[in-house]
């Protein structure tokens, strides 16, 4: 996965923001997922504009973070998410 | 069906063809849900495939109770026209999809007593959480300041502490399921039926030794007080002001905001669900226990788990509940406090 993947929450993903925070339900697993308020402020900009490297540009806007560093987490989060069913590439 | 009782509880109208004297007799123009004891008899045979168990283990007081609670599970299936709960040592509770039919048939020996309390308090909960908004494992009472619930594990003591509230004059809203009801975006606790279950001891405590007790059921040690005089149950619904989790014991009495999020998970861990791979029916409880979580400050509350404490522990919600009713009448935003 890379900067210029695409993403989306699929269907079969429940997500409200609770607070700073992001609950995620997979509906086929029946699993509850939290996000952290920085997480989810990541998938806010990603439900805005499904492209990764977007959500990168404005949090380094937002945040005190060098990019390389900020591009590793975020990839890490989106790998993560992705193999729970949360998150799933554009085609 | 001959021989029909009906009843109501919270607010579902149930006719039965065996009495159940733990409810109150209603006049019921049409029934939402029936339910039929069957012949007792061995367990249904199939290959149910079994996709969710309960256990049941509380921290109880006798060795004797501590062991029938380890061996009372419940199962979940499937079936063609709906569900299978089995409880491998009392019987087999069959609910149609729809929740408007159930049937029972006990394991032989099992008596009537044992199926009145996996009905009331095991089976209609799950009926009832297919058909309103949020059904929580909660007590609950209703105060001066509207109604406050009392989440927890079995075992922890929410069923003691809705208690010693009923006796200083707030009236029970439920022992063991809480039926929230959104309403125009207002949550009411809708009443389940008059009568809390406890261990002997706590009742000879918080009722005394002469008050009438009933059983509970065949494997438990827990005795049914249903005396209105000293416990009041509420008869209509009432909006819901707090909810209370009920959190690790303490030296002292505290009460702590929950953030957001942790009232959010804390709520879902403690709601029925009679199928967790119901897809619809998860959206659905998701949505409402995110309205729930939005519109009820949640709390974690630690006290001392002995009888001498309650005392305190009332002090300290009651004082809790005049300070936030304050702040509500300043018109402070709900989600801030």
């Amino acid at each position: 996965m890379t900067l210029k993947d695409t993403l989306r929450i699929p269907d079969s993903v429940a997500a409200r923001k609770i607070g700073d925070e992001t609950i995620l339900l997979n509906l086929e697993t029946g699993t509850y997922y939290g996000l952290d308020s920085v997480g989810s402020r990541f998938l806010e900009l990603l439900e805005r504009n499904g492209e990764i490297a977007f959500a990168h540009l404005t949090l380094l806007q937002e945040f005190d973070v060098k990019p390389e560093i900020l591009e590793a987490d975020i990839l890490r989060l989106c790998e993560e998410m992705r193999s729970k069913g949360l998150l799933e590439a554009v085609r | 069906m001959n021989g029909t009782h009906t009843y109501r509880i919270c607010d579902l109208a149930i006719a039965s063809n065996i009495p159940l004297p733990e409810l109150t007799a209603a006049t019921v123009f049409a029934a939402d849900c029936h339910f039929e004891l069957l012949p007792p008899g061995n367990p249904s045979p199939g290959n149910f495939v079994w996709f969710h168990h309960w256990t049941i283990e509380e921290d109880n007081e006798e060795e004797v109770a501590k062991e029938a609670c380890k061996e009372a599970w419940t199962h979940f299936a499937r079936t063609s026209d709906g569900y299978l709960l089995r409880f491998p040592s009392c019987g087999d509770f069959f609910l149609s999809a729809d929740t408007l039919r159930i049937q029972c048939r006990p394991l032989p020996r099992i008596p009537e007593v044992t199926v009145r309390h996996l009905l009331l308090d095991q089976v209609i909960p799950l009926v009832l959480s297919r058909r309103e908004s949020v059904v929580l494992h909660a007590s609950a009472v209703l105060t001066a300041h509207g109604v406050i619930a009392f989440a927890g594990k079995s075992g922890q003591g929410k069923s003691t502490l809705a208690a010693s509230f009923a006796q200083k004059g707030c009236a029970m809203v439920s022992d063991d399921c809480l039926v929230l009801r959104e309403q125009h975006g207002n949550w009411i606790a809708l009443p389940s039926y008059p009568g809390v279950r406890m261990w002997p001891s706590t009742a000879e405590q918080l009722v005394g030794k002469e008050t009438y007790t009933a059983d509970v059921a065949h494997y438990s040690l827990k005795r049914r007080v249903s005396d209105a005089d000293l416990l009041p149950f509420a008869n209509r619904p009432a909006p819901i002001r707090r909810l209370f989790f009920l959190a690790d014991e303490t030296s002292t009495v505290s009460i702590e905001r929950l953030a957001p999020g942790r009232a959010f998970v804390s709520l879902v861990e403690f709601a029925y669900n009679l199928d967790i791979r119901d897809a619809a029916f998860l959206r659905r409880q998701f949505e409402a226990v995110g309205q729930l979580t939005e519109t009820i400050p949640a709390y974690a509350i630690h006290y001392p788990r002995q009888f001498a404490s309650l005392p305190v522990v009332w002090d300290t919600v009651v004082n809790h509940l005049r300070e936030a009713g304050d702040r509500d009448a300043e018109g402070y935003p709900a989600h801030s406090r």
